[in-house]
């Protein structure tokens, strides 16, 4: 494997990795949100 | 070409995953979907809403994901498909299997947990219903593989229809039946002008089977009921004139359509024409429907 090679499935791996900490991201916010809507929607 | 040894483990790249999800196919699901849940006599919540459609769209996607693990073999042997990541050699089966089984479990669990339990059931029915019913039991061994199967694709308004209501009722039926009844038509328009690329697979599909004759009959013959559903709500009085004027004018041309594909004799270096417009037609007049019918219900 030649040095070039090992970079490439680094930056398959860390796109990867960005991708998922965004989607990640994205689900705490979104069940944030959730709950928020649940608790409101119980107080009526 | 690359010199990575095979030996060592080269990760699938995220747009291969996003791929696996079937994108496109995506589109008319979550539409379908929203439009099941718009139309809907109560409102929803715009957070629960959304997590309805995102569930929706993530359990279509492993399905979808499932389906091209399972059929990794099938889309190598066809032009349309043989690029996609599993026969492409991009990605390895093992993780296709594991993102769409998480996928499935994933999105199953947050409707039930977010949305409501009904909508959850109708999800992991229609999951199950298109990688077991549809996939693995009906695409390799029956010609009328798209008939039962397209039940899968017809359940999205029904979800969108539960996640509002936290029930079924006779509308939502009939979008399913419409959505169910349109399937057989729609693709067996495709599968007469890519016949070929089916028969090289060995995919059962009727034109491949029973010929052009036989199939272009049941194009006619499943449009009838088909149209029967797409109308039915107006006349039932479950919509209002707008949606009714729309289906009826939208139906009499998907009738017109069909019936110039059903009467019709293929020529020597035949363009296809007509079935090419009865495809790309039988998308626009859902969208036409559905839209419609959200139009309808907040007019």
């Amino acid at each position: 494997m030649t040095p070039d090679d090992s970079n490439r499935i680094r930056a398959k791996q860390r796109a990867r990795a960005t991708v998922m900490a965004l989607l990640l991201g994205f689900l705490v916010v979104l069940i944030f949100f959730i709950t928020l809507s649940k608790i409101r929607s119980g107080m009526h | 070409m690359s010199s990575i040894p095979s030996s060592v483990f080269v990760p699938a790249d995220w747009r291969d995953f996003l791929a696996l999800t079937k994108p496109r196919v995506m589109t008319l699901v979550v539409f379908t979907g929203l439009c099941g849940m718009l139309a809907a006599p109560v409102g929803i919540d715009p957070v629960i809403g959304f997590t309805a459609i995102m569930c929706i769209a993530l359990g279509a996607g492993a399905a979808g994901a499932l389906n091209q693990w399972y059929e990794a073999d099938l889309d190598a042997l066809m032009k349309r498909t043989a690029k996609r990541p599993l026969p492409a050699g991009r990605m390895s089966r093992e993780s296709a299997l594991h993102f769409g089984v998480g996928l499935a479990c994933f999105s199953v669990l947050l409707m039930g947990l977010a949305v409501n339990y009904v909508a959850a059931g109708i999800l992991t029915v229609s999951i199950l219903f298109y990688v077991l019913v549809y996939t693995v039991w009906l695409k390799r061994r029956t010609p009328q593989n798209i008939v039962i199967g397209g039940a899968a694709g017809a359940f999205p308004p029904l979800i969108g229809w539960a996640a509002a209501t936290g029930e079924i009722a006779l509308l939502p039926f009939l979008l399913f039946s419409l959505v169910f009844l349109w399937t057989p038509p729609h693709f067996w328009a495709l599968a007469l002008f890519v016949k070929t690329d089916y028969a090289n697979a060995g995919v059962p599909m009727l034109p491949v089977v029973a010929g052009e004759r036989v199939t272009r009959v049941q194009i006619g013959l499943y449009t009838i009921p088909m149209a029967i559903a797409a109308v039915a709500p107006w006349p039932l009085g479950l919509t209002g004139a707008i949606y009714g004027v729309i289906a009826t004018v939208g139906t009499a041309l998907f009738a017109l359509y069909a019936a110039i594909v059903a009467f019709r004799h293929t020529v020597p270096d035949d363009t296809m024409k007509p079935e090419k417009r009865l495809f790309k037609y039988s998308i626009l007049y859902l969208f036409l429907l559905f839209g419609a019918l959200v139009v309808d219900r907040w007019a």
